[in-house]
């Protein structure tokens, strides 16, 4: 039986691989000035036309990595932050992590301007600095003297810092000028911006450095997951872990925010689907949620792309669309 | 005795639950903690085994402070099993039982054959192996306790903390459930200490018991030493009757009366 539930999420690997191809296929050949798909590895090994060569590598390519990486990493951080506060409503985006992030790219990008891309590397960091100043407050306000942090408090108190953080976004807004409103605008809509190949550089590293971290950590993760005495019990230094781990989560989803804009749900959907299809192991289920994270998010942006001719729906908006129905029957199921 | 507290003070803020309290838990012994709602012994407990930290005083392990002491190691001397754990979402008991070899591991946590042979044991002992492919969830009270059970014992400590054990459970299971420590404890030579609510069970299965009230502690010994008259007016105040029991000899409560103007509604004995 332990050989069969590995067989299953053997299963389970294969058939999301064979699924993250053809929407990764489909995302570089769908869209405004086509790029057929039997075109598309000629194109790779350099025998495309100009304009071939111009939409996979400066177009498409970068746009649709930077989705699957921002998926991954959205997808990993809901999971950490579901596990750490035993919490399945928690999500990067819920209890304002992405707000953070967004708030400190706005003041960012009203001083930096059209310079922005001048700052792709700069963006992650700006990115994780306001996140963690916000998610710092949120562990402060939610830490209670002698008991530590109560995993339902700190999703709460997420939630009211969620909404101080978009009354600032709009305060920030009204103040700025009618071009630089526009960015803004788009970046809370999940309008995804950084798709050039710096962008990618500079959010790689993230995943590379902390996604081994997270996933050596599964162990610690399964037994934070449980409860608090078991995991103490069985040797977790619990505040530690916690406080790592937290940081990690706010890494991960400011790194994706800072280049795609305020998407939320992703983090919070895919720990479920993941866990509903080969159990709460993190071992298990850590790869799933990744892969899902990472092709839900290229099949959204690929359908904002492609739903309407004249314009292009932020991912943003089409992963709500998606996302806010499933919110909606996780909270019927967990109340 | 490796295991031992010196005036430990425990409580939360202003107030104090555990008022210097000095505990020695004899090895290889059934040890009950007993005493009203409130008086403190799930803090007791949780105290002894790091699960809240005490504000003065000591335990002592082996002659370490457990507090100096590394958890992980600490985790492989001794187990905890906390009161009524809450649901674990479509895990498998071989799963959970599995969990319980994380202080041997590093890292992403592949099982060696020792620790396979250590699950599989765990299974057997307390008879859970016949679902292990079920999730935890799917069992009924009693079977969801072995299992909680077995995954303390895959953690393969010499010493065994349990909260409260037998709540929840009928008649039956409860004395399953204590049998079955019963046989860890002859067998295995394994410590036990338990939080138990049921007198007679208290007084059934352990060698020592440690009677507190309003967190201090009012008398320890033998089951005869603590079930008597005076020790239970003073810890539930109430009137006990007790009498002996045929089968085993130890002490029994028949019945009981409250003391007129003291408090009550405790539960001391549910036939």
């Amino acid at each position: 039986m332990r050989e069969y539930k590995s067989k299953n999420v053997i299963k389970w690997l294969a058939i999301l691989l064979v699924l993250f191809i053809v929407v990764f296929v489909a995302g570089i050949s769908i869209g405004s000035g086509s790029l057929t798909v039997d075109r598309i590895i000629p194109t790779l090994l350099g025998y495309g036309s100009f304009k071939e060569d111009f939409i996979l590598f400066t177009v498409r390519l970068p746009r649709i990595l930077i989705l699957a990486l921002a998926g991954m990493a959205l997808a990993v951080s809901g999971t950490i932050l579901q596990s750490v506060t035993r919490n399945d409503l928690a999500e990067p985006g819920i209890i304002g992590i992405n707000a953070g992030a967004g708030v400190g790219i706005t003041i960012f990008y009203l001083f930096a301007k059209a310079d922005i891309m001048n700052f792709a590397y700069v963006m992650p960091l700006v990115g994780f600095a306001g996140a963690l100043a916000t998610a710092s407050c949120i562990y402060l306000f939610s830490y209670e003297k002698g008991k530590g942090i109560h995993p339902v408090r700190l999703v709460l108190v997420g939630v009211g810092f969620a909404f101080a953080l978009s009354g600032v976004m709009m305060i920030l807004i009204s103040s700025a000028e009618r071009s630089e409103v526009d960015f803004i605008a788009q970046w809370l809509a999940g309008n995804v911006w950084g798709t050039d190949w710096p962008f990618i550089f500079a959010f790689l590293p993230w995943i590379i450095i902390l996604f081994p971290i997270v996933f050596f950590k599964a162990n610690v993760l399964n037994l934070l997951a449980l409860n608090e005495p078991t995991a103490i019990g069985l040797g977790i230094h619990l505040k530690q872990e916690r406080l790592k781990l937290l940081c990690i989560a706010v890494a991960l989803a400011a790194a994706a925010v800072s280049v795609t804009g305020g998407i939320a749900f992703i983090g919070l959907m895919t720990p479920h689907i993941a866990k509903r299809l080969v159990g709460p192991r993190h071992q298990f289920f850590l790869p799933i949620a990744t892969l899902t994270g990472a092709t839900l998010l290229m099949f959204a942006d690929t359908i904002g792309r492609s739903v309407l001719e004249t314009a292009t729906i932020p991912a943003g908006i089409v992963v709500a669309l998606i996302g806010a129905p499933y919110f909606l029957y996780l909270l019927k199921s967990v109340i | 005795m490796r295991l031992q507290v010196k005036d430990i003070r425990v409580g939360y803020e202003e107030q104090t639950i555990i008022h210097d309290m000095s505990i020695q838990i004899p090895d290889g012994k059934i040890t009950t903690i007993i005493g009203s709602n409130g008086c403190g012994k799930s803090t007791l407990l949780k105290a002894i085994t790091r699960i809240i930290s005490h504000q003065s005083g000591k335990i002592i392990l082996d002659g370490k402070d457990i507090r100096l002491m590394n958890t992980k190691e600490l985790a492989r001397q001794l187990a905890i099993l906390p009161q009524s754990p809450e649901s674990v979402n479509g895990l498998l008991v071989e799963e959970l039982v599995s969990y319980g070899r994380y202080p041997y591991q590093r890292g992403f946590g592949n099982l060696s054959k020792k620790d396979k042979d250590v699950i599989d044991w765990a299974l057997q002992v307390t008879r859970t192996d016949l679902f292990r492919y079920k999730p935890v969830d799917a069992l009924s009270g009693g079977q969801r306790q072995r299992v909680w059970i077995a995954m303390a014992l895959a953690q393969e400590t010499d010493i065994i903390f349990l909260d409260e054990p037998t709540t929840y459970l009928d008649m039956a299971h409860q004395l399953e459930v204590l049998e079955l420590l019963q046989r860890l404890n002859k067998e295995e030579g394994r410590t036990i200490v338990m939080v138990l609510h049921d007198l007679n069970h208290a007084a059934r299965f352990s060698d020592y018991m440690i009677a507190l009230a309003n967190g201090y502690l009012t008398c320890a010994g033998s089951p005869v030493q603590v079930m008597n008259k005076e020790v239970l007016e003073k810890v539930f105040s109430i009137d006990a009757v007790i009498g002996k029991d045929p089968n085993t000899n130890k002490p029994i409560c028949m019945t009981y009366n409250l003391i007129k103007g003291e408090r009550k509604g405790e539960k001391i004995v549910n036939y």
